[in-house]
């Protein structure tokens, strides 16, 4: 409910600001009214998840936009000139037009508070984003995979070890068919069931038969030192990941992570802080026993947990050797949605060739304000400036003409014309 | 949690307002702020429905439409000068000639 009060108390300082604005007599006060109208639009930015543009209108709008503003306001003294001209002008023919946009503004207001008095206007709730679906091959039947989705070829060339990219799919039922690359048999055909705002990961595994396994990601950014980790156990034994500290490191200074993973599915992800060059071991304990005779059964050395990452260790049999191994799947985590991260990613990736585009809009703008400045000198105070130039330069001539011991009226003069340009 | 057609209420408003300065005021600087005020209201609705769909590109809209703003707001405001400069006044109303 804070919130709506906020929205309220806010939402009416802006429309009284704008309100003021447009009624002020003084094109100061004016100016003032409209920086304070921007600062509410900047706070609304913020209850809209928008913390980057929040701090841009601040910055550009109520900074730079209106100090411009005030600046050519005071220079050109316009602060009343409508008032000034109002008393002359109002029996012109052309006060017409505010009636007329008085009648339009009731129009324009009449018609969206009837189509929300009508609930024409659909106030549905969005229906979540599509889900993104990405698939990771550990399987040895195929060293290199094709993916078809709904019979459609959509990831080619899949490595072992390896994951697609995020794919954007429908929310509903999809068939998945994986083909090995080289020979073009038939791995696995399976069904993916979807929803909405999902992200799912969709691990092959199996050294004899292939199997697939779903399941749902959480990718949301973590604060700042924290990582995400999660267990992806496909042996045939339950295990657990222990923490050791260090690699030669005794079983006492060691913390379970992650404790009684059941084969073929994936543990609740833990959260850890990251930077640390940790060693983990897998070990196999039988019935969540975590005795003396817990066997280990892989250790990984020096584990990177890379901030702002998603981990996900996969532990997998080998075919030859007796010991499984353990694969390392490390994703970028989803930036907070409004986040400077996010808008900077998208606007250097999707956006790129746009934002060069106003690159070269501000450039014509630069160049045309400075032709404008240049031509407006050169029509109206040419013939003010001759004399007033001479006047000053002058004494400067003199003092120089002294220090150099040369004639004032040869130095004066060379020193005029060299100084021509760089006063324009 | 407050909705978004409040906030697209809100930039309605706005933007209305902005309109009724265009339409109203006589002042070239204050028509210039009027038509910042409706940008801004626009804007506003960008970020609302940017919100609701749970899509960032409505955000770089906003981002594009406050460079452009930028940037006419520098050329406008230096024409405003000159005119000022070859007229004495910025008057809207009698700018209805052409001439320099």
């Amino acid at each position: 409910m804070t919130e709506v009060y906020l929205f309220i108390a806010v939402g009416t300082i802006a429309v009284i600001a704008a309100m003021m604005m447009l009624i002020s007599e003084n094109a100061v006060h004016s100016a003032l009214f409209l920086i304070l109208n921007f600062a509410c639009v900047a706070f609304m930015y913020l209850m809209l998840d928008a913390p980057f543009l929040a701090m841009v209108q601040i910055a550009v709008y109520a900074g730079a936009i209106m100090v411009l503003f005030l600046f050519v306001i005071m220079l050109l003294g316009a602060e009343s000139s409508e008032s000034r001209l109002s008393s002359m002008k109002a029996v012109r023919g052309s006060r017409l037009h505010t009636p007329v946009a008085v009648l339009l503004t009731m129009v324009l207001l009449l018609t969206v508070g009837i189509a929300i008095a009508q609930e024409n206007v659909d106030f549905i709730e969005s229906d979540g984003v599509d889900p993104l679906v990405r698939i990771a091959n550990y399987t040895y039947l195929a060293p290199r995979m094709d993916v078809l989705v709904d019979a459609e070829l959509t990831v080619q060339g899949l490595q072992f070890g390896k994951s697609s990219e995020h794919i954007r799919m429908t929310a509903g039922e999809h068939t998945l068919t994986l083909v090995d690359a080289e020979t073009g048999e038939l791995v696995l055909e399976s069904t993916l069931t979807l929803e909405a705002d999902q992200t799912v990961s969709a691990l092959v595994t199996g050294i004899d038969e292939a199997t697939l396994t779903s399941f749902d990601e959480d990718l949301t950014q973590l604060a700042d030192n924290q990582t995400r980790l999660s267990v992806f156990n496909a042996t045939g034994e339950t295990v657990s990941l222990q923490d050791t500290g260090s690699p030669f490191g005794s079983k006492d200074d060691s913390r379970i992570l992650v404790a009684d993973v059941a084969s073929n599915s994936i543990s609740t992800p833990i959260v850890v802080s990251s930077g640390e060059s940790d060693s983990l071991r897998f070990i196999a304990a039988e019935n969540g026993a975590l005795g003396e005779d817990a066997s280990s059964l892989f250790n990984i050395v020096e584990a990177e947990l890379v901030r702002d990452t998603h981990h996900l260790i996969v532990l997998t049999d080998q075919p030859s050797a007796s010991e499984p191994f353990a694969y390392y799947l490390a994703t970028d985590t989803a930036q907070q949605f409004g986040s400077p991260k996010a808008v900077g990613q998208i606007l250097f990736t999707k956006y790129l060739l746009p934002l060069q585009v106003v690159g070269l809009v501000l450039l014509a703008a630069l160049v045309g304000v400075i032709v404008l400045s240049q031509r407006q000198v050169s029509t109206v105070e040419v013939r003010a400036r001759r004399p007033e130039r001479r006047r000053v330069s002058r004494p400067l001539t003199s003092v120089i003409a002294n220090q150099v011991e040369d004639s004032a009226g040869v130095s004066g003069g060379r020193l005029q014309a060299g100084e021509e340009p760089a006063g324009d | 949690m407050v909705q978004t057609e409040a906030f697209v209420m809100l930039s309605a408003v706005l933007f209305v307002m902005g309109t009724l300065g265009v339409l109203v005021r006589r002042n070239a600087i204050l028509v210039f702020m009027s038509v910042e005020l409706m940008l801004n209201a626009a804007n506003l609705s960008f970020v609302a429905f940017a919100k609701h769909w749970q899509n960032l590109d409505g955000h770089l809209f906003v981002f594009f439409v406050m460079t452009v703003a930028a940037a006419e707001v520098a050329v406008g405001l230096a024409l405003i000068v000159t005119i000022f400069r070859s007229k004495q006044s910025i008057d809207i109303d009698e700018l209805h000639q052409m001439e320099g």
